[in-house]
C-alpha cells in the first residue's frame, strides 16, 4: 500500500518537475521504473531467503519437540552440532560469492540453531532450563554476530531476543528488568553506526515494548498507579520528541523517525488522561521523576526556540502537553472534571498538532493531529451518548468545532502551501 | 594490537569468514561446556534415589516431558538440622540421609558442609520463602524429566498403580541431575552418558 502512495506522489512530482524543466522526461520515466520495480524486485531473493531460514529453525524446534528418542544420544549431539556448522558454513560460502542475502539467511539459521541446541541439549540431559539466562546468552551470541559480521539479521534477532528476554526474566524474577539495557543500547549503537532506518525502528519499538511490559512492576517501583505511570511515559515521549528534533538538524532520517515515535506515544498517553481512575497514588519519586523530565523537556525545547529550529507556539505546545501529564495525579482523578479538562486540552492540542505538522511540512503530524482529533470527537460522542440533552449537547458541540474548523482549517491549507511552494523555491 | 594480531587472520578468511569461524568456535565451546558438565554429574558415583510425584504438562518448545515433585521439594526446616533463617532466591544445600530405599533431608546449609558419613548433599535454590512457617519450596534442576511424545501419559498412569522414584546424580559441589527413572522400584528409563 505503501509503495503504491509513494508511486503516485513520485508520478505526480516529477511531472510537475518535468514541467518546470528539472528533470528530463526521460529521467522521470528512468526513475519512475526504478522506483516501481527493482526495490520490491532487489528485496524479494533477500526476503525470502530469511523466511526460509526462520521456517528452517521452527522445522528444527519442532523436531526437537518430537524428542526424538529413537535415535542415540551421540548421534542426536552430533546431528546438532554439524547442523550448526553447516548453517554457518552456507552463510560464509554465500558471502564469498556475493550472495548477501543468501548469506544473512545463513546467518539467521545460524543463530536459529544455536538456540535451538541449547534447548535440545537441555532436552538430551534433563535439564531444567526454564530460567531466562540462557536467552539473555543467545542475545549477547547474536549481538555479536551483528556486531562482527555486520549483519542486520543479527541485529533484528538481538532485539527480539532482547524482548523475549525481558518478558521472560520479569515473569522468573518479579522484578523489572534492567538488564535489557544492557544489549539494547549497544544494538542501539550498531544500528545508528550501520545507519540502518529499519533498526531504529525495531529499537523504538522494543523500548517501548520493554516500558510495557514491565509497567506492574514499575508501578511499584515508583509509587504510582496505571494512570500516573503512563503520565511519566508521556514525559519520556516528549524528551524523546524534542532530543528528535534536536538530531533531525543533523541526521533527517533518524531525527524524524524520533520524533514521530515520541509525538505518537506522548499523544497516545495523553488520551488515557480523561479516563480517571479514582485516586492519586503518585509518591514523592514521582513527581521528582516527572519535574525532571518536565526540566529536561523544557530546556532542549527551548534550546531548539533559540536555535530557531522550533517557533514559540510550537514550543508551548510541547509544554502544554508535559505540563498536563505532570498535574495528571492532581487533575486526572476528580469525577466528571477530568473528561472535561483532558477531552478539551486534547482537542485544543490536536488542533495544535496538525498546525506544527503544517509549519514543518510534517506529515506525519499532520495526519495524526487529525487522526487525533477525529477520535478524540467519536470518543467524546460516545460518551455523551445515552439522554437526548447529552446526545444533543454533542451535536451542538460538534458543529461549533466543525464551524471553528472550517475556519482555521482554510488558513493551515494555505500556510501549508506557502511553506510547499517556498520549500520548491528554494 | 588486537588489529595486527588478527590481520593475517582476516587477511586469510575475510572480515566475514573470520567472523563465522570466532562465531563458531564461541557457540561450540559453549553447547560442550552443557554437554561436559552434565557428562560430570552423570559419571559420579554420588547417586541417590527419591520419591517423586510427576504431572504431566506440555513444554512448547521441547515437547512432553513429566514434572517431578519430591519429598525434599517443601522443607519444614524447623524439623531439620542446620540454617534457620533464609530468604527467597538464596542457594541452599540440603544433607540427605538413606532411609529404606530412598533418601531424605535431615539438614540445610547456606553453605557445601561435609555431611555425616554415609549422607549426601545436593544443592538447590529457594523459589519461595514462608517465615512464619519457616517452610521453604527448593528447585533442584531435576523437577522435568523429557520423554518420548505421547508417553508423559503412559508414566503418569503407571505412577497411579505404584510408586516412582527417581535416581539422582550429584556432582561435587552437589548440582543434581536425572541418572533415571524407577518403578515399583526397577529402572524404566535409564541415561547414557551419550
Amino acid at each position: 500500500m505503501w509503495q503504491t502512495i509513494y508511486l503516485k506522489r513520485l508520478r505526480q512530482d516529477l511531472e510537475k518537475w518535468v514541467e518546470r524543466g528539472w528533470v528530463t522526461p526521460a529521467h522521470a520515466q528512468s526513475i519512475l521504473t526504478d522506483a516501481s520495480g527493482g526495490a520490491a524486485v532487489r528485496h524479494i531473493p533477500q526476503i525470502l531467503a530469511i523466511l526460509g531460514a526462520v521456517l528452517v529453525g521452527f522445522a528444527v524446534m519442532s523436531f526437537v519437540a518430537a524428542n526424538w528418542a529413537e535415535i542415540p544420544k551421540i548421534i542426536r549431539l552430533l546431528m546438532i552440532f554439524t547442523a550448526l556448522w553447516v548453517a554457518w558454513g552456507a552463510a560464509w560460502f554465500a558471502d564469498r560469492r556475493g550472495h548477501t542475502a543468501y548469506a544473512e539467511a545463513g546467518v539467521v539459521a545460524g543463530l536459529a540453531l544455536f538456540g535451538a541446541n541449547i534447548m535440545l541439549i537441555a532436552q538430551i540431559y534433563h535439564v531444567t532450563s526454564s530460567t531466562p539466562e540462557w536467552v539473555f546468552l543467545w542475545c549477547l551470541v547474536a549481538l555479536a554476530a551483528a556486531w562482527m559480521l555486520p549483519s542486520r539479521s543479527a541485529l533484528a534477532s538481538t532485539y527480539l531476543l532482547a524482548i523475549l528476554w525481558t518478558a521472560w526474566a520479569l515473569d522468573y524474577n518479579e522484578q523489572t528488568d534492567w538488564l535489557f539495557f544492557l544489549p539494547w543500547t549497544l544494538a542501539t549503537w550498531l544500528t545508528m553506526r550501520l545507519s540502518w532506518r529499519a533498526g531504529l525502528h525495531l529499537a523504538l519499538l522494543t523500548l517501548w515494548v520493554w516500558a510495557g511490559v514491565n509497567a506492574e512492576t514499575l508501578q511499584d517501583l515508583i509509587g504510582c498507579n496505571t494512570g500516573e505511570l503512563v503520565a511519566l511515559f508521556a514525559l519520556v515521549a516528549l524528551v524523546q520528541w524534542v532530543l528528535g528534533l534536536r538530531l533531525s538538524s543533523t541526521s533527517i532520517r533518524f531525527g524524524s523517525l524520533l520524533e514521530n515515535y515520541g509525538m505518537f506515544v506522548a499523544f497516545a498517553a495523553f488520551a488515557t488522561f480523561q479516563l480517571e481512575d479514582g485516586y492519586n497514588g503518585a509518591g514523592v519519586l514521582w513527581y521528582a521523576l516527572a519535574l525532571v523530565a518536565l526540566t529536561a523537556v523544557g530546556a532542549l525545547a527551548f534550546g531548539e526556540v533559540t536555535a530557531r529550529r522550533l517557533s514559540m507556539r510550537d514550543y508551548g505546545g510541547i509544554i502544554v502537553l508535559g505540563l498536563g501529564a505532570t498535574l495528571y495525579p492532581l487533575l486526572g482523578h476528580h469525577d466528571g472534571y477530568s473528561l472535561l479538562i483532558y477531552a478539551t486540552l486534547f482537542l485544543a492540542l490536536s488542533v495544535w498538532l496538525v498546525a506544527y505538522g503544517t509549519a514543518r511540512n510534517h506529515r506525519f503530524a499532520i495526519n495524526a493531529g487529525l487522526i487525533a482529533f477525529a477520535g478524540e470527537c467519536l470518543y467524546l460522542y460516545f460518551q455523551t451518548l445515552g439522554t437526548l440533552l447529552n446526545t444533543a449537547a454533542f451535536f451542538a458541540l460538534g458543529g461549533v468545532i466543525l464551524i471553528a474548523g472550517s475556519l482555521i482549517l482554510p488558513k493551515l491549507r494555505r500556510r501549508l502551501v506557502a511553506t510547499a511552494n517556498e520549500g520548491d523555491g528554494q | 594490537m588486537i588489529s595486527r594480531w588478527l590481520a593475517p587472520f582476516i587477511n586469510r578468511f575475510g572480515r566475514f569468514g573470520s567472523a563465522v569461524i570466532v562465531l563458531v568456535v564461541v557457540q561450540t565451546l559453549f553447547l560442550s561446556a552443557i554437554i561436559a558438565d552434565r557428562v560430570m554429574i552423570l559419571r559420579s558415583p554420588n547417586v541417590v534415589t527419591l520419591l517423586s510425584e510427576p504431572v504431566d504438562p506440555r513444554d512448547l518448545f521441547r515437547g512432553d516431558y513429566v514434572t517431578l515433585g519430591y519429598a525434599i521439594t517443601t522443607l519444614s526446616l524447623t524439623e531439620i538440622n542446620g540454617d534457620q533463617t533464609w530468604a527467597d532466591g538464596e542457594t541452599i544445600y540440603v544433607e540427605l540421609t538413606p532411609s529404606q530405599n530412598n533418601w531424605r533431608a535431615v539438614a540445610a546449609f547456606h553453605g557445601h558442609e561435609v555431611p555425616a558419613l554415609g549422607n549426601k548433599i545436593i544443592r538447590g535454590t529457594i523459589s519461595y520463602y514462608d517465615t512464619t512457617r519457616n517452610v521453604a519450596r527448593v528447585d533442584y534442576g531435576i523437577e522435568r524429566y523429557y520423554v518420548p511424545e505421547g508417553e508423559g501419559r503412559v508414566l503418569e498412569e503407571e505412577r497411579n498403580k505404584s510408586a516412582l522414584s527417581v535416581d539422582v546424580a550429584l556432582g561435587r559441589d552437589g548440582e543434581a541431575t536425572i541418572k533415571g527413572i524407577r518403578i515399583d522400584g526397577k529402572p524404566v528409563y535409564e541415561e547414557p552418558v551419550f
